[in-house]
């Protein structure tokens, strides 16, 4: 029902704007009339959500949904607030300014706002190398010598793949600094810096240790000191275990996260009528609270005014956060853009979203239990945040009425010319993803091809996907071609990576698992032999029958990295769970090669056995496939991924 | 190999002298799949080849029951193992000559499909259009084709089972017959179910969530380069791998039986 309701607000807003769009000279425009971005006169908009508000499906609703709760405001003035469902279902805890959620990934943005008052400062050089700022040998597995610079890391460009293992801490004590967090979860440079862009956490709470540093102040304490104080912002946790704000913590503690499954209902009116809908089904996850190692990344929490504060200093011309004014227009000028054109792809850190009217900047976020969302124009001051407790439920439905539609039909016009991606037919992969170590057969299976992809051309190496000529998609992509001769399609700070040479590496992976699920049936088959007194065993039959159990554990290994990661409530593998898998993966790798040289004697051996030489050749073959494939994905790699 | 083919070829002659009506119906059915197929959905043919191959074994089986050739296994110079290989051979063959013939007509019908597709068929890979973009990597197309080889190792694992079965226990006019034979099919999914029913219960469906996670993405990955190709190489082998397990036990199980 809610949906529902959402639904008819959406298209009453759109009704809204298409009227109001219109060039009718009966419906001329009065310039005194506040507009938003879209097109549509605020008043209305408002009216008609506020409507929806009263409605008394949605006053019921309240009651029994998960909270999800919203901002718009315009320059200073907040125009609607709408606090809508519960922070504890159960409870019947009706969500309000006081309540409190995780803000996700918009943490990152104060990060990158402490950087750029620090570069404002003159105390930090956006691109000089970062291990200027570091402590000697701070990396352990760095790749490529080319310097990391501050913007890199801003624009997601490191060049280091998805951290593998947890950096959450169910105890505070148990908690260590930032920099010994970031030294033990140090993933993998898999690609060269400033040229892939690949998002990472590790390299945004790096960019907060540099803070620290360069500061000479707690990550926490500086964020207090330059960003909640200056804003006036008290409702607001940054720091782990929110020990730093022990008002959130109690508010937050009060916020329970749901999980939303959606049925199909139906309903028998008094006239006999059955009127289907969606009905929606809250399952409690508990608080959700989690101690964040890596907390400049994620870790703020807070009320949405608070939220809305933040999001309203970027849209003041007084810069609150800033010495200067320059400051604040360089943050939102773009630091990355699609080919040649001017259209920024990301700016310093902040999202950028093209809709057909304006741009906005902002950063969603996510975290175990909450999704939160924040978007603004600079240009025309309109602002739209949004929190919610449910990770199903993202808080942006109020944006398509402020900022119009999320299509980008203007860049390629009524008649667009259609982009070749031909030349780039292939197999693309994430850059997020685990492009190294122990987790690197995960890279494989996320694989897809870019055949069959409609693309319209913005410019030259520039498109946007689109469906048909009614459905545009509201993704632009850039292509790009890295040194190491692979294509790449960029999205914001997203990148699709070229992977050569695809179907003979997936054929392998294939091959290890298929070889694993054999020597199953094998073992079945030699033990029903040895019953039967029928068993000829080949040469090392020992060590061959050994190399048989190593490829069922060796898969089974492989799987447990997906089973840890699926059913625990972390976001990696500990330490511990990752070096005893690897070490596993170790024996068997040994096992396998022990059987792989038993399997080539046994075949160069004169020892006459019923179908011999295929047996010998069959168990060379398996164990070659599977010690190549556990080289070659790096499945015992536990110490660099 | 001389041995082999002879001792097919009595396979086949005490099959030509099975009841008419059962190879009326069993033919019948196949061809029923098959003008299905091209007269609506291609793909719709892969049902004659599950036909063909659930009703061949237990086929063949009873025909040397009904004409007594069993004991021409007695007479002619042989031994277990060569008569074990051979049926499996005789029907693994023909099972596979069959599908690769509907394969071959399910591609050459793939072609015309705008001919004589149906609409539900067209809407749905019209659904599949609009969602195919980037991060997606499976085409319909692709999908279908593995589905038909996936049925094909199906039903060849089903095949390898009802021989295992006759081989350890020997023929039975219960326990082969084709009625029996379909009986047992669902029995034994309903018993799959009943089992993974029950783990679920006792330990949580979580635990079986990762599994199917990677094989689900296994599937996926396998299913998207070449139309799906690589994905039937990797079920056609799996087929062929539990066959040829099958036919090792059953060696073991028939030398082993006291006839």
């Amino acid at each position: 029902m809610k949906g529902f309701l959402r639904s008819t607000a959406a298209f009453i807003a759109a009704a809204v704007l298409t009227i109001c769009t219109q060039p009718f000279s009966a419906f001329a425009e009065d310039e005194d009339v506040l507009k938003f971005p879209s097109g549509a006169t605020v008043s209305s908009v408002i009216n008609g959500w506020k409507k929806i508000d009263a409605h008394p499906d949605i006053i019921k609703m309240n009651n029994t949904s998960s909270a999800n709760v919203s901002l718009v405001f315009h320059g200073d003035e907040i125009l609607y607030t709408r606090y809508y469902g519960c922070t504890n279902i159960g409870e019947h805890e009706l969500a309000d300014e006081n309540s409190v959620f995780e803000w996700g990934s918009i943490s990152k943005t104060f990060t990158w706002v402490s950087i750029m008052q620090l570069w404002e400062q003159g105390k930090i050089d956006l691109d000089a190398d970062i291990r200027t700022y570091l402590p000697d040998n701070f990396f352990r597995h760095l790749k490529y010598d080319a310097p990391i610079t501050l913007t890199d890391i801003m624009n997601h460009k490191g060049g280091w793949c998805e951290k593998f293992y947890d950096s959450t801490s169910e105890d505070m004590a148990e908690m260590p600094s930032l920099e010994e967090a970031l030294r033990n979860t140090e993933p993998a440079q898999t690609y060269r810096p400033g040229e892939v862009a690949s998002y990472s956490n590790w390299a945004a709470a790096l960019a907060g240790l540099i803070v620290q540093r360069v500061s000479g102040m707690d990550y926490v304490e500086y964020v207090h000191k330059n960003i909640f104080e200056p804003l006036g912002m008290e409702h607001t946790s940054a720091g782990p275990d929110f020990t730093d704000n022990p008002w959130v913590r109690e508010q937050r503690m009060k916020t329970m996260c749901y999980e939303l499954s959606l049925h199909q209902s139906y309903k028998e009116n008094e006239d006999g009528t059955i009127e289907d809908g969606v009905r929606e089904e809250y399952k409690s996850k508990g608080t959700c609270m989690f101690n964040d190692q890596l907390y400049p990344c994620g870790a703020i929490t807070g009320t949405l005014g608070d939220l809305a504060t933040y999001a309203q200093a970027f849209v003041n011309d007084d810069h609150p956060l800033f010495q200067n004014a320059e400051t604040q227009q360089k943050l939102l000028s773009g630091s990355s853009f699609y080919g040649n054109t001017d259209i920024p792809c990301f700016s310093y850190g902040f999202d950028v979203k093209e809709y057909n009217y304006t741009r906005t900047f902002g950063h969603t976020g996510a975290t175990f239990g909450c999704v939160a969302n924040m978007e603004f124009d600079p240009v025309s001051k309109f602002g739209v945040v949004g929190l919610s407790n449910t990770r199903d439920d993202f808080p942006n439905s109020l944006c398509s009425s402020v900022f119009g539609r999320l299509k980008t039909k203007n860049y390629i016009g009524e008649n667009y010319e259609k982009a070749d991606l031909t030349p780039y037919s292939g197999y693309y992969s994430d850059t997020r993803t685990h492009a190294a170590g122990m987790g690197r057969f995960i890279l494989y299976m996320d694989a897809f091809s870019i055949d069959g992809i409609n693309a319209a051309k913005v410019a030259d190496d520039v498109f946007l996907e689109y469906h048909s000529e009614d459905y545009y998609d509201d993704t632009i992509y850039g292509i790009v071609e890295n040194s190491d001769g692979r294509r790449g399609f960029v999205n914001s700070c997203s990148e699709y990576l070229e992977i050569k040479h695809y179907v003979p590496k997936l054929c392998l992976l294939a091959g290890f698992m298929l070889c694993g699920v054999a020597s199953l049936f094998i073992l079945l088959a030699k033990r029903k032999l040895n019953n039967a007194h029928k068993a000829a065993p080949l040469s090392f039959a020992r060590i061959i029958t050994a190399g048989q159990f190593a490829k069922i554990i060796s898969l089974a290994a492989m799987i447990s990295i997906v089973a840890i990661r699926v059913n625990g409530d972390n976001d990696g593998l500990t330490k511990t769970e990752g070096t005893v898998i690897g070490v596993i993966q170790i024996i068997c790798l040994a096992l396998c090669g022990l059987a792989l040289l038993a399997a080539a004697y046994s075949f160069i051996s004169k020892k006459k056995l019923p179908y011999g030489r295929i047996r010998s050749l069959s168990c060379f073959a398996g164990n070659l496939i599977t010690v190549s494939a556990m080289i070659f994905f790096e499945m015992y790699n536990f110490w660099c991924c | 190999m001389k041995k082999m083919i002879d001792l097919m070829r009595v396979d086949l002659i005490s099959a030509k002298g099975r009841n008419k009506a059962r190879v009326f119906v069993m033919l019948l059915l196949t061809a029923m799949f098959v003008v299905m197929g091209l007269l609506t959905e291609a793909i719709f043919m892969v049902f004659s080849i599950v036909v063909l191959g659930v009703m061949l074994v237990p086929f063949i089986t009873m025909a040397e029951k009904t004409h007594n050739a069993g004991k021409i296994f007695s007479v002619i110079p042989t031994d277990r193992k060569s008569i074990v290989i051979s049926r499996f051979a005789l029907t693994t063959g023909i099972y596979t000559v069959f599908s690769a013939i509907i394969f071959i007509l399910y591609l050459i019908m793939e072609k015309f499909s705008e001919f004589h597709g149906i609409t539900i068929s067209k809407d749905v890979r019209d659904v599949y259009e609009v969602s195919h973009g980037f991060g997606t990597g499976v085409q319909m197309k692709a999908l279908e084709n593995s589905m038909f080889w996936l049925v094909f190792a199906v039903t060849l694992i089903v095949m390898a089972g009802q021989h295992r079965r006759y081989f350890k226990k020997g023929i039975s006019s219960k326990s082969n017959s084709l009625l029996i034979s379909f009986l047992k099919i669902l029995g034994g999914i309903a018993l799959f179910y009943a089992i993974a029913a029950v783990i679920i219960l006792i330990f949580n469906v979580d635990i079986l969530k990762p599994v199917l996670i990677v094989l689900l993405n296994m599937i996926m990955a396998l299913a998207a380069p070449m139309n799906g190709l690589l994905l039937s190489i990797v079920l056609i082998f799996i087929g062929f791998g539990f066959t040829l397990y099958q036919l090792v036990c059953s060696v073991v199980d028939y030398e082993a039986r006291e006839l």
